[in-house]
Order: C-alpha cells, then sequence, then structure tokens
C-alpha cells in the first residue's frame, strides 16, 4: 500500500486494519516489559514509568510521522527534543495523572523551566527553545508532539495487563479522553487511532461506567 | 561557555565532571517516576529496556554538539530502534551472548521488520543493517553511547539509592574489571569525552560494590 492508500484506510475508520496496526505497535511496547540485568519486576499489577512512556512516544513518532504530508519539511530533531522533555517538569512535580490534571500549564511550564536551568550548560538552549516552543502550541511539530503524548496512553492501555490498573484507577471512557479531543483534531490518523482504540477497549470491558 | 570550552573543561577538570553528572541526575529519575497514580515510595533499582533507551536519547542531548557532523535525525532514529530485536529476544548482558544468541537477533529484527507497519519496513531494514555493520559515524556513536549508558545507570543509583548491588552481581550478568575492558571499553575508547566520564564513573561504581572483582 502507498502512504495514502494506509492514511485513507485509517481515516475511513477500518477498524480490522486500525486494530491491526495498533497490535503491530504494540508489539515494540515488549521492550517496557523487558528487564534488564536478568533481573524481574513484580507483574501482579503492571507500571509504567515516565521513561517508558516517552520511549513510547518515539517509537509512535517514527510511524505517524510518515503518514502526514504536513511534516515533510517539520524539524524532526526539534520533534524528538520536544518528546524526551515534554514532561520534564515532572521531575519536580511527579506526574499527574491527566483524568486527575487541574493544574495551570503555565506552572507546569514555570516548573520545566526551573529544571532546564539545572542541566548541564550544553543541553541548555535546545531543551529551552524546544520547550518554550512545546508550551506555546502553535508549530506544527509542537502540535504533533502534543497530539503524540495524548495518543500513547492508548497504546499503552490496550492490553490486558493495563485493565486492572484502569479498574483499580476508575477510570471511565470519559475520563480516560479527558482533555485529549481539542490536541487530536488537526491529526485525523492519530484521532481515529485514538478514537478506534478507546472504543474497542470500552466494547472489552477496560473501563469502568459512568 | 562555546563547545569547545566545555569539552576542554570535561577533559582536563574532574570537578567540572562530576557537577555535570549532578546536574543530569534530577532528569534520570524519571526513569523511577511511575504514571497511573503508582507510587514508587521504594524506589525500583531494575530498569526496562525502554528506560535504557530513555537514557540513551539524555546522554544523545549531552554528547552530540561534540560530534556536529553527525546525522542528528538518524542517531535518533538508531537509538530508539537499536534495542528493537530484545522484544522477540530476551535481553542478554554483552558478555553472555553467544554467537547463536546474535544470530537470533538478526533473525528478531528480520521478523521486526516483516511484521511492522508497511511504511516502517524500509526504515527499519537500513537501521537494523546500518547499526550491525558499525561502519558510519552515527552507527559508531549510537553504539558508544549504548555502552556507556549502564555506566551512567549504576552511577545514578550508587548516588541515589540503597542499592542491592548483589543483584549486579550474578554469574551471568556481574562483571569483572577484565571482562569490562574486553566487553565495553573498545567501543567508549575512541570517544575522549564518553571515555572521560567512564573514567570518572567507573572508580565511583567499585566503591560503591557494583562490580563483582576490580582490580
Amino acid at each position: 500500500m502507498t502512504i495514502s492508500e494506509i492514511k485513507n484506510k485509517i481515516i475511513q475508520e477500518d477498524i480490522a486494519f486500525v486494530l491491526s496496526e495498533h497490535k503491530k505497535l504494540h508489539s515494540l511496547y515488549a521492550l517496557k516489559k523487558e528487564i534488564r540485568y536478568e533481573r524481574v519486576r513484580d507483574t501482579s499489577f503492571l507500571t509504567e514509568s515516565v521513561a517508558e512512556h516517552v520511549y513510547g512516544m518515539h517509537c509512535l513518532c517514527d510511524y505517524f510521522f510518515s503518514l502526514d504530508e504536513r511534516l515533510a519539511s517539520a524539524d524532526v530533531a526539534k520533534i524528538h527534543t520536544m518528546i524526551q522533555y515534554h514532561d520534564i517538569d515532572e521531575v519536580k512535580t511527579g506526574d499527574i495523572p491527566n483524568y486527575l490534571k487541574d493544574v495551570d500549564p503555565n506552572s507546569e511550564f514555570t516548573a520545566a523551566k526551573e529544571v532546564i536551568l539545572g542541566l548541564p550548560e550544553v543541553m541548555q538552549e535546545t531543551i529551552a527553545t524546544a520547550m518554550a516552543e512545546y508550551h506555546a502550541q502553535e508549530t506544527i511539530e509542537a502540535k504533533f508532539v502534543k497530539a503524540l503524548d495524548k495518543v500513547e496512553p492508548a497504546f499503552q492501555c490496550y492490553d490486558e495487563e493495563m485493565k486492572p490498573v484502569l479498574q483499580v484507577n476508575k477510570i471511565s471512557l470519559a475520563k480516560g479522553m479527558k482533555g485529549k479531543p481539542k490536541y487530536l483534531a488537526e491529526f485525523p490518523v492519530i484521532e481515529h487511532f485514538n478514537n478506534v482504540i478507546g472504543s474497542q477497549m470500552e466494547l472489552e470491558g477496560y473501563f469502568v461506567a459512568g | 561557555m562555546t563547545i569547545s570550552e566545555i569539552q576542554e573543561k570535561i577533559l582536563t577538570d574532574e570537578a567540572f565532571v562530576t557537577t555535570e553528572l549532578k546536574n543530569f541526575l534530577l532528569y534520570y529519575n524519571l526513569k523511577h517516576t511511575l504514571r497511573w497514580g503508582r507510587d514508587n515510595g521504594e524506589k525500583d533499582e531494575t530498569e526496562s529496556v525502554a528506560e535504557h533507551v530513555y537514557g540513551m536519547h539524555i546522554l544523545v542531548d549531552y554528547f552530540l554538539p561534540f560530534y556536529p557532523k553527525l546525522d542528528s535525525e538518524k542517531v535518533r532514529q538508531l537509538t530508539t530502534w537499536h534495542d528493537m530485536a530484545e522484544a522477540v529476544v530476551d535481553d542478554m548482558t554483552t558478555k553472555t551472548k553467544t554467537d547463536a544468541h546474535r544470530q537470533a537477533e538478526t533473525d528478531a529484527e528480520k521478523k521486526i521488520t516483516q511484521e511492522s507497519p508497511e511504511q516502517l519496513h524500509p526504515v527499519l531494514q537500513v537501521l537494523f543493517d546500518e547499526y550491525q555493520e558499525q561502519k558510519t559515524a552515527e552507527a559508531k556513536f549510537v553504539k558508544a553511547v549504548d555502552k556507556i549508558e549502564p555506566i551512567f545507570h549504576m552511577y545514578f543509583l550508587a548516588k541515589t539509592t540503597e542499592v542491592n548491588t548483589d543483584a549486579f552481581k550474578t554469574d551471568d550478568s556481574g562483571w569483572e574489571m577484565s571482562e569490562y575492558k574486553e566487553h565495553r571499553r573498545p567501543y567508549i575508547a575512541n570517544h575522549p569525552v564518553l571515555w572521560r566520564f567512564d573514567n570518572i564513573m567507573t572508580p565511583v561504581i567499585n566503591d560503591a560494590g557494583f562490580f563483582k572483582e576490580w582490580a
């Protein structure tokens, strides 16, 4: 298939195709569960670190990037810098789940700037520039990374081992989708992925009612 | 400071390198910051391959400015995908890897390429081949970062947590100095800035008890 045929199949909501693509991409998530140095983790309740979320976004970037012709002239290095550091404020604040978030984005950005000032000098300017752009949400690169940030949990969560996590956290479909539509609307391919996977998870009993 | 001045300081001023490491420390902590409302009051010192890849991306951001001629997009992609075979074949340390395991990794890369979404096929084939062949400057740089990232990981564990270092000293995965030299340093030694960091971190790791035998 050509890129445009793949894109059309996704946008026309060919559910089987989207789920099949999801399955292929989700196989890359095995590296979130593959533990180094022959160690093991308690798998009775799956965890995910911020670092693993960032890894997932790097992988998804390479997939979705090629499906959006508007990104053809985008600054790829900047996209990866934004991915790597988009949650840098969490060094200070810890992770706050999206469905619980009631934080002023400006305060997140202030925290991010403080952390950046503590990084080695050779990294500061590149990261500060990328994060200011990400916070402003005006460029195609910044919007694309934000959309990846919003869709990545769909790849993480559509996994049997995540079911208990969603149940314990009492996450409904509405809660899971909170705050996402406005960031996904500009990226129809990503938006359709998010919607198809969300509906499928609802059908398969991942979410609590409500 | 300019890049040249920073490089000069790294190569000549140990206190400067120690400060740079301290500045890294905070951001490395996101390997241990859990999502989904989970509390990790007891810091988990284990590391997933995904977290190793994340650590490599940080190091790429630090070290890449010293290599202005490298293709940064290629470096990023090689970093993200270099260990993907381990999605099929379990992670294995360099010293216990056999030819059979290396072949299994090559086969796994072919499988991943074939089974990946169609538009990724040509990209992945090129990346896997380039990394295995180790001919381009980008592939060599990423290999060096791959080899030194565990040293950063252990250095930060040594500095931030009460680590059960015995877990790093099993027969299969533990390192003696001679093994470390044989398997890892050749990849790092051609990169003076990385080599300098390695020289400063390894004694700290040794003092913390990560190496089986440091003679």
